[in-house]
């Protein structure tokens, strides 16, 4: 049960079950729908962009636990960040769901510990960047 | 709940002990748990017997099919041909010449579609399919209506997964050219009354392609029985390798069949313009074949024909209904598919849980299951779900493997449970 505890650390069981920032998202400004073809899993996820600045980000949509958690703390990440320290914090997210090393300099944009263990489990990868996959397309619109 | 153990050691004619000891598979330990492994609807588990042939065959037979004159070449030859003879005899087929290898149960659909369909269908004709089917046999006939101009008419399944049989007789007519049927439900578990809509399809003048991935593993198929024009299924669900499968045709139909592709081993004679095609089942098979597979798949029908299968077919059944009740008593457990005819095991849902959550939860207690929309998102989209959890058996399970199956679902709430 280590390697399943491990995947489901605190944070995430915390934030899977209660996920932040879920709904509409009034005044949005970028938006995008992405899918996990494995499960059907969809996310909507929506940004309010002030200039450069992330206002606000918001998701709504079908996910499994994983993906849930990944998308409310993207969400608490990416509040008042510049749309540069969302593309940063993006690749850091994708490096480390690769199995690359949580660096130091990495948590100076947010903890990314969390996600440590997702190299894992390969399938379930793609459930973790489901969320950023999909705010990265909202951005690039 | 049904006590385990006794049971499943009444049966005088099949001892799953004995059987579950020719799978090496079988003996290892998963996250730390001996593996329980429920996902034979994905793929089987292979015998020692099938392990032995493909070594035997690469460290003894290793040639090309059909061309050398030399001893292993010959031996190979022998050992295909006589794999498609076990294959013939395994469906009951009136003659080898109508089976046809490919790499599995997807690429004879696609076989079937781009060479038979492309040549007969038009505009105005009309596919028919089950609401039920697996992507395999759903997306080559959207593809082939798109390049024919042909329509795909799709028969209704009712809230259990069962197939309204009505609303399927009435889509039947004389523009009917083509019915693909699953024989199981990959993910729902029903079994359809095949010879009945068989029949239904043929009285219309439909050619009937069925689509037996899930079927051969756990029931005796007779093509000529069932009296459909072709007939698929792959090696590694029925407990051979993975790269082989089959398509069985009905020899007038394959005659008349174009190639599909083209290359060595399907022709006669080559000129710079032209060829003449070879009969089936060479025409269909260009290229060097998978010649292991198909030695590989015969001697997993060996092995499954030394057991007595109304014995097997029994036991799996016993799982299916112990499984049922089981998993009914575990709290927030809704089947998905609850089919009075079920084979091969069970789709659910958990409350509140996500399939790809619960079977992350049961792998790390060394429970293997498939999570997901086993390829048949329509269906599971009718039936208001993205995703089940799946768990399905093979001749090897135990009533102990389903005793896991619950503990651990017992497990994945009390970690995910809100």
């Amino acid at each position: 049960m280590t390697a399943v505890a491990d995947l489901y650390r605190a944070v995430v069981l915390e934030h899977g079950k209660r996920p932040r920032n879920v709904g509409r998202l009034d005044g949005a400004t970028h938006a995008a729908d992405g899918e996990n073809p494995l499960c059907g899993d969809a996310l909507h996820v929506a940004v309010a962009l002030d200039g450069d600045r992330l206002k606000a980000v918001r998701f709504e949509g079908e996910s499994c636990l994983l993906a849930t958690a990944a998308a409310s703390l993207m969400t608490e990440w990416l509040a008042g960040r510049t749309v540069g320290e969302a593309r940063q914090l993006m690749a850091e997210m994708e490096r480390v769901c690769a199995g690359g090393e949580v660096h130091e300099a990495s948590t100076t944009l947010a903890d990314l510990r969390p996600f440590a263990d997702v190299h894992r489990h390969l399938v379930r990868v793609q459930c973790a960047l489901l969320p950023w996959r999909t705010l990265q397309r909202a951005l690039a619109v | 709940m049904p006590r385990s153990g006794a049971a499943e050691a009444a049966s005088p004619r099949f001892d799953v002990a004995t059987a579950r000891a020719d799978f090496p598979a079988l003996r290892q330990r998963v996250h730390g748990r001996p593996l329980v492994y429920l996902d034979n609807g994905a793929t089987t588990q292979k015998p020692r017997a099938v392990l032995a042939a493909l070594r035997r065959h690469y460290v003894r037979d290793n040639g090309n099919v059909r061309r050398g004159v030399h001893t292993l070449g010959e031996r190979a030859t022998a050992a295909y041909e006589g794999a498609r003879e076990t294959v013939r005899c395994f469906l009951n087929a009136a003659a080898a010449s109508e089976i046809v290898f490919t790499r599995g149960t997807t690429e004879a659909i696609n076989l079937v579609a781009a060479s038979h369909g492309r040549a007969q269908l038009g505009p105005g004709d009309e596919i028919v399919v089950s609401a039920m089917e697996h992507h395999a046999n759903l997306v080559p006939w959207q593809m082939l209506g798109r390049v024919t101009g042909a329509q795909l008419r799709i028969a209704p399944v009712d809230a259990r997964g069962v197939l309204e049989r009505d609303a399927y007789v009435a889509l039947l007519g004389p523009r009917t050219k083509i019915v693909a049927l699953a024989h199981v439900s990959n993910a729902l578990g029903t079994l359809n009354p095949i010879a009945d809509l068989v029949a239904a399809a043929r009285r219309c003048g439909a050619v009937v392609v069925v689509d037996g991935a899930q079927a051969v593993a756990h029931l005796p198929v007779d093509v000529r029985a069932l009296d459909c024009d072709f007939y698929a299924f792959s090696g590694h669900k029925v407990y051979g390798p993975t790269g082989i499968g089959v398509l069985y045709g009905r020899a007038a139909l394959l005659a008349a069949m174009p190639p599909w592709q083209g290359g060595g081993e399907m022709v006669r004679s080559v000129t710079w313009d032209e060829a003449v095609y070879d009969d089936p089942p060479y025409r269909f098979e260009a290229g060097t074949p998978p010649i292991a597979g198909a030695v590989g798949l015969a001697a997993a029908i060996d092995y499954l024909a030394g057991f007595d299968r109304a014995a097997v077919g029994a036991h799996e059944c016993d799982l299916v209904r112990y499984a049922e009740t089981a998993l009914a008593a575990v709290p927030g457990l809704r089947f998905v598919g609850t089919a009075p005819d079920k084979i091969g095991g069970h789709s659910f849902v958990l409350a509140g849980l996500h399939a790809h959550d619960v079977a992350t939860v049961l792998d790390g207690e060394g429970v293997a299951v498939r999570a997901g929309h086993h390829c048949a998102q329509p269906i599971l989209r009718q039936l208001g779900v993205a995703a089940t959890v799946r768990a399905s058996f093979a001749l090897y399970n135990t009533r102990d493997d389903v005793d896991r199956l619950v503990a651990g679902l017992a497990a994945a709430r009390r970690l995910l449970g809100r």
